[in-house]
């Protein structure tokens, strides 16, 4: 797909634009904008959680891709209250509220 | 939707932010607005493509003399533990694809009023906005008898590079029975607990292949980071090879004299075989030149944009701004450039800037299989980046072996996963 900048946008990120605009019309927001403060927040977590920490072993950080909304929200959640014990987790998910971990989970894949 | 990757989730994100924003994304003129990045490493690396994804209309210039980025993370690695340097080493290939425009050339100076930038070759270049992520500067002013040349006697290897390689090799052809020393800054200085993850490599190496040797740790502070699982780890893995020794018991050093390869503290005079001196450092030369840095050495910033409290329209990212709670690490460098990007963004489409919490990671390692790590979370308030009470910490002083071989891998895994990030 052409952009009108001439920008071509590969199939992967043309679906997921389509996802992500499927999540902001849900919410009846404007494009990005009221989104911006949950991917500023989201956007950390791909230092360690992409495609390229996945490894054959169960117990790596790996990609976040496979999960729903709810299952990343219902971990943050276990990981804040000490019910699931990670290693860094538990240390991070402490820093946020309910609210921020709903609008990450839902930034960070479908609803 | 199974198969897609939570980062080309982000990117998708991030273009649709783009497709609302980009059309407004202009100057009066109606050409598209101008940012340059001074610095392609973590921070200046990922905030030029970060902007470009976010903004495709933007005219995105990096400002980077290096062909090629070699990276810290990791490279204690390549100080007795073979691992290659190519595994250090990255393309700026990357930007150019992206559609941003890589000048290889260093910046020399900055208008602030006029918004120019003018480089090594003389060019002057404009800006609407422009990101300083120069990284560090060593310090040679500090500690006597350190400068450039002593560096090639001494080496400091706390910039990745040909300094990295020479405290290996002096390493590799120190006797068994030897001494080497570690000299340690006070803070700040660019990751806080690289001294300690490099003394304890090298301990490793030294057990491994010279254990008769001794490794000195000559501390200007009183305590550092990850203290207590660094204390713990030594007496653990490596007896008594490694000795610390603090502000209080008089080991800062203060002089060196790399010809008869001895470090002097206040009360001692000290001969060894291979001295690493990490000297005090500063925000990168830029910082200190234009006059973005202030006295301390560092650019005092806005927390939540980024934006220098001394310039308009100057962003400083990574090692160089002053983010206050937050450490001078890679991670921090990726996380500040991303949020610093989208804050441009909006601002450039008179959008007013948000405010986002930030999270660090560092991870060390004692061994090649057996890791540490330090998390923060973090918020802006007004100029000072503060530590969410509560959140963060360290790994627990007491963990099974399980727990220190996992972190380890953890540790790998960040390292394949932000410069697959950055520079992938």
């Amino acid at each position: 797909m052409l952009l009108k900048g001439g920008y071509f946008l590969s199939r992967r990120v043309l679906r997921a634009m389509a996802l992500v605009f499927a999540v902001s019309l849900a919410g009846a927001v404007h494009a990005g904008n009221s989104l911006d403060p949950a991917i500023a927040m989201a956007s950390a977590c791909s230092s360690c959680h992409s495609a390229h920490s996945a490894s054959s072993d169960a117990e790596g950080p790996g990609s976040l891709a496979a999960l729903t909304a709810n299952e990343i929200e219902q971990a943050l959640l276990a990981f804040r209250s000490g019910e699931r014990v990670g290693t860094l987790m538990n240390r991070l998910a402490r820093g946020y509220s309910d609210d921020e971990i709903t609008a990450m989970a839902r930034v960070l894949t479908k609803q | 939707m199974k198969h897609l990757d939570r980062r080309d989730i982000v990117k998708g994100l991030l273009i649709t932010m783009a497709a609302g924003l980009s059309s407004s994304c202009a100057t009066i003129s109606g050409a598209p607005a101008r940012v340059v990045v001074i610095g392609g490493g973590f921070a200046g690396m990922s905030c030029a493509r970060t902007l470009k994804k976010l903004s495709p209309s933007l005219a995105v210039t990096l400002v980077e003399p290096k062909q090629h980025y070699i990276a810290c993370p990791f490279s204690n690695l390549v100080i007795g533990n073979g691992r290659p340097m190519a595994a250090q080493t990255f393309s700026y290939d990357r930007a150019s694809a992206d559609g941003v425009n890589h000048i290889m050339q260093a910046a020399t100076a900055i208008d602030a009023d006029g918004h120019q930038v003018t480089l090594a070759d003389g060019r002057r270049i404009d800006y609407d906005r422009l990101v300083l992520a120069p990284g560090i500067s060593l310090n040679f002013d500090v500690l006597e008898g350190y400068d450039q040349a002593a560096a090639e006697l001494m080496p400091h290897a706390w910039q990745a590079g040909g300094q990295t390689t020479l405290l290996a090799r002096q390493l590799a052809a120190m006797q068994n029975g030897g001494t080497v020393a570690i000299s340690v800054p006070e803070n700040p200085y660019r990751c806080p607990p690289g001294p300690y993850e490099r003394a304890s490599l090298i301990a490793h190496y030294l057990k491994t292949h010279k254990p008769n040797s001794k490794l000195l740790v000559l501390d200007s502070k009183e305590r550092f980071s990850k203290q207590a699982l660094f204390m713990a780890a030594w007496k653990s893995e490596f007896g008594d090879i490694i000795e610390w020794q603090g502000l209080n018991d008089g080991a800062k050093v203060i002089s060196v004299d790399p010809a008869a390869m001895t470090l002097h503290t206040e009360f001692d005079r000290i001969k060894v075989d291979v001295a690493n001196i990490i000297p005090p450092q500063r925000a990168g030369k830029i910082a200190q030149l234009s006059g973005v840095a202030n006295a301390t050495g560092w650019c005092p910033i806005n927390a939540a944009t980024f934006e220098s409290t001394l310039y308009a329209d100057i962003h400083v990212i990574g090692d160089a701004a002053i983010a206050n709670a937050m450490p001078k690490s890679a991670f921090a460098a990726n996380t500040q450039a991303k949020l610093c990007a989208l804050q441009i963004a909006r601002l450039l489409n008179g959008k007013k800037p948000i405010e986002s919490k930030l999270i660090n990671t560092c991870y060390s390692l004692v061994t090649p299989d057996y890791g540490i790590s330090v998390a923060g979370v973090y918020q802006p308030d007004k100029e000072r980046w503060l530590a969410i009470k509560g959140a963060g910490g360290t790994s627990p002083l007491l963990a099974s072996r399980k727990t220190r071989r996992i972190e380890a891998q953890y540790a790998r895994q960040w390292y394949a996963s932000i410069t697959a990030e950055v520079f992938g």
